[in-house]
């Protein structure tokens, strides 16, 4: 009944034969010597001696898999696979293991996130050290994927297509829901490969007394041990569970269903074909999880168990046996005491989860994650902004002055320094503070478990355009900023959904535009401005939700409105060792994948803004003639490459010029109006003075030549007297168009280039074509 | 709090807080239905309804385990009601 009897099938067997896979944990009595030559070093990776979490004197020690993570590579050493149901504690339990020395990388041809590392385990026997590769997987019920990130978890547990063959499955199933982790544990141990599993929430649950016992002499010894990913209880016996089963794997001696037929069974019919043959034997899987409950005591979903504990019961129960006899006609009677015993979370549900309640309580969560991811980081981003930036200036001037004097202070190569990086890495650092507050408020979310309660209130209200209840929360950030918005849909179960909230998000008018509402509400609506203002908020709101029922009916028409049936975690208090390590992981990740592309573009403005247009001299303009004869008695100072004086005499402004006929048709064309939203491009922020510089105006209306002057001055002019219907029609070009910088690169590390490109292009048409009708019509009234 | 029952086999979302109903049956496609089961509701098993809400849906006990099921997901599920005693007032 142990390992001389395993079975040879599913895809290991397969993989085996075409010679893919050294068969490690496969081959019964696999030598020591073997498993010394497989296990040598072959990669490149960062040896960390200890990790945080862990006692010294542990067994294994985790780092990072390679400092090229971001690829993913196959590899011969043991690889170790973790699956489980949602929200069972499968990844606290692989960061327990692997803390921070665990890389995020989109699994292969996709833009599913999966959490692979390295881990240094010495055998306690012989002190013999061996690397493992260890996998987490998204969570999914079952192998018949109906997800992106199911279909990922799957073909990674089963090493379809160019994933390697596992040696270990790990299935983490919550104890306090075991017929649901049954189900998929049947489909694991089919899978043919050498199982383990973990146990999670046992102190949650009302379990008959040596849970893991029972199930392990139930199926014929397959490992079991109780784990806890937050207190690392129970992991060293895990571990060594893992390490046997690579070394001498258990298996059962039958399948629970059915074995599943190796890769050239579905040579035809593809990953379709496995999803079909699994919901097949779905019945008889159900059948088995019952049997398993039964065995080790459960009884019927759990009811045992809970009779064992002595619950409440009411009046109704007690007299269960005349229910049946149910006459049908019209009765009344009063609503009965429960029979299930209540818990704290129940409790606390009773509340969350009102009618009325429940939406007060929500928004008002959905309002704090709002604030700290503006007015908590806002502080923070100043101070970046100022400070960090004013040191880092002070620093690049010392330097320049103490290599070439006056002259390096006054040669392009400074300019490049201050303006062009130093200013990237200020534009990347000021996103750190709202991203870190979005991965705080989001770890808590998630780990305290009231996200799936959230995801149940605004269920029925994201359901209107297609979209899982949790995309209400990476919209409502988006009105702070649309980046960490980008973030908050990782909460998504499937990837198609975070894409299509990752596409709307955009267009949620995030607190940057807000500062180009207001110098043009107040320029020419004054007294009307707060209305012209929120009107903005409203028409975000309408775009929201027509643009996503577009993209409902048209690029993602194969989105299925799945049943919802979501299970609601217990309540936990989140530790903040963890939170710390994990949001530091995520905002590492942020940080590596965006700062290079942040940094290029800022560079290429930079670039374009240094290059002077030939024959201009500074101080003088040929677009503003009143700026010459105010200067007439200035020396006039030829520009030169990184010392262009004003934004039109560069070749930035030449371009600005030249796209300025564009927007004839929406009241703005004029090049400084152009030129801003060029720049905006880069930060909304950036917009007003972009205006301020284009316009040689003062902002703060206290200049010679205020900016609301020069704005209702040039829109007059651009819009042949309809400059208000030109305004508003700027606004709301800004609220559409292309997200910024950050967010395009954000977009395109999360979903890819495509996704990215069609963010940008779509931003763009939608706010073209807003404008120019807002304008056309404004024209008509 | 009083409700009304009239059938011995009614839609899990006309059930009530308090109701403990067995599931006969799912009227959704194949695939819908399979993963129905897959999240833990057998035709067989014993729930409890804890929270009903037009609004929202509904939670209910299913062992020691929580569900929350939208009221659309709901009217597809058949349910045989075991308690409470009805008596007429």
């Amino acid at each position: 009944m142990h390992s001389g009897h395993h079975h040879s099938r599913g895809f290991s067997l397969l993989w085996r034969l075409i010679g893919r896979d050294e068969g490690h944990g496969h081959k019964p009595g696999h030598s020591q010597a073997h498993a010394e030559h497989d296990y040598a070093a072959e990669h490149n990776h960062a040896n960390h001696s200890q990790h945080a979490g862990h006692a010294a004197g542990s067994n294994y020690d985790a780092h990072n898999h390679s400092a090229h993570t971001a690829e993913y590579t196959t590899t011969r050493i043991p690889r170790v696979v973790f699956v489980g149901n949602p929200n069972v504690g499968k990844s606290t339990l692989f960061n327990a293991i692997l803390g921070a020395d665990a890389a995020v990388m989109n699994a292969p041809g996709t833009t599913v996130m999966i959490e692979s590392g390295e881990l240094t385990y010495t055998d306690p026997a012989t002190n013999r050290k061996e690397n493992w590769e260890l996998v987490d997987t998204p969570g999914t019920a079952s192998f018949a994927s109906m997800s992106p990130d199911e279909e990922v978890a799957a073909q990674t547990a089963l090493g379809w297509g160019s994933h390697p063959d596992p040696q270990v499955l790990v299935i983490t199933i919550d104890a306090t829901a075991p017929s649901r982790g049954f189900y998929l544990l049947s489909q694991a141990i089919d899978s043919g490969v050498a199982p383990v599993v973990a146990l999670t929430m046992a102190d949650l649950a009302h379990q008959p007394e040596g849970i893991e016992q029972r199930i392990s002499a139930a199926l014929e010894n397959i490992p079991v041990v109780s784990v806890d990913g937050r207190t690392g209880k129970g992991v060293e016996q895990l571990l060594a569970h893992i390490h046997r089963q690579i070394h001498n794997p258990v298996l059962t001696s039958a399948p629970a269903v059915d074995p599943l037929p190796g890769e050239e069974a579905f040579a035809t019919s593809g990953w379709d074909g496995v999803r079909t043959w699994l919901r097949r034997n779905a019945d008889r899987r159900f059948q088995w999880a019952s049997w398993l409950l039964t065995a080790i005591g459960y009884g019927e979903a759990g009811e045992e168990s809970e009779a064992s504990e002595g619950v409440h019961t009411s009046e109704a129960a007690e007299t269960a046996a005349t229910d049946q006899a149910i006459n049908t006609s019209k009765v009344k009677t009063a609503s009965p005491a429960l029979a299930t015993h209540l818990t704290l979370s129940d409790r606390i549900d009773a509340v969350l989860l009102h009618p009325v309640w429940g939406i007060i309580i929500f928004l008002a969560v959905m309002y704090l994650v709002f604030e700290a991811t503006t007015a908590v980081a806002q502080p923070i981003v100043d101070f970046i902004d100022n400070q960090v930036r004013g040191v880092l200036n002070s620093g690049a001037d010392w330097l320049n002055w103490q290599i070439a004097g006056q002259q390096g202070l006054d040669s392009w190569v400074h300019s490049l320094v201050v303006d062009g990086l130093i200013d990237g890495i200020i534009t990347v650092l000021t996103y750190v503070p709202p991203m870190a507050m979005v991965f705080v408020m989001l770890y808590l979310l998630e780990d305290t478990g009231y996200l799936s309660r959230a995801a149940f209130v605004m269920n029925r209200t994201m359901r209107l355009i297609g979209l899982d209840g949790r995309a209400f929360l990476p919209l409502v950030v988006g009105f702070g900023c649309n980046l960490p918005a980008l973030a908050a849909t990782r909460t998504l179960p499937d990837e198609r959904q975070r894409i299509m909230t990752g596409l709307l998000i955009p267009f949620t008018s995030c607190s940057a535009r807000l500062s180009v509402y207001v110098v043009l509400a107040f320029a020419f609506f004054r007294k009307n401005a707060g209305i012209a203002i929120f009107a903005m908020y409203v028409i975000s709101l309408v775009v929201i939700v027509l643009i996503g029922l577009i993209l409902r009916r048209t690029q993602f028409s194969d989105l299925k409105n799945q049943p919802f049936v979501i299970a609601l975690p217990h309540y936990h208090i989140p530790r903040a060792k963890l939170m710390v390590v994990s949001v530091a992981k995520r905002l590492w990740n942020f940080i590596r994948g965006a700062s290079s592309a942040i940094m290029s573009m800022l560079l290429v403005i930079w670039l374009l803004s240094a290059i002077p247009v030939s024959g201009t001299l500074a101080g003088h303009s040929a677009q503003n003639p009143e700026i010459n004869t105010a200067n007439a008695s200035a020396e006039p100072v030829q520009d030169s490459f990184g010392k262009v004086s004003r934004v039109e005499d560069s070749l930035y402004g030449t371009i600005a010029q030249s796209v300025a006929p564009v927007f004839a048709p929406a009241g703005f064309g004029n090049w400084q109006a152009t030129a801003a939203l060029m720049s905006g491009f880069v930060a909304k922020e950036v917009v007003v003075g972009s205006l301020s510089q284009a316009y040689h105006a003062d902002a703060s209306d206290s200049g010679s030549r205020d900016l609301s002057s020069a704005l209702r001055e040039s829109f007059d002019k651009s819009s042949n007297g309809h400059p208000q219907a030109a305004a508003l029609a700027f606004m709301v070009f800004t609220l559409a168009y292309t997200p910024c910088l950050a967010t395009v690169v954000e977009e395109k590390r999360l979903f890819g280039r495509k996704i990215a490109a069609e963010t940008v292009i779509i931003g763009l048409l939608v706010a073209y074509i807003l404008a120019v009708a807002i304008f056309q019509i404004g024209v008509l009234l | 709090m009083f409700y009304d029952v009239t059938m011995k086999q009614i839609q899990l979302s006309d059930c009530r807080r308090g109701m403990r109903a067995r599931i006969q049956a799912c009227n959704l496609n194949e695939e819908q239905a399979i993963r129905i089961g897959e999240m833990g509701l057998r035709p067989g098993d014993t729930v409890e309804i804890l929270l009903s809400s037009h609004l929202f849906g509904q939670v209910i006990a299913h062992g020691s385990e929580r569900l929350a099921i939208d009221r659309k997901t709901a009217r597809s599920i058949v349910v045989n009601v075991l308690s409470p005693t009805l008596k007429t007032l």
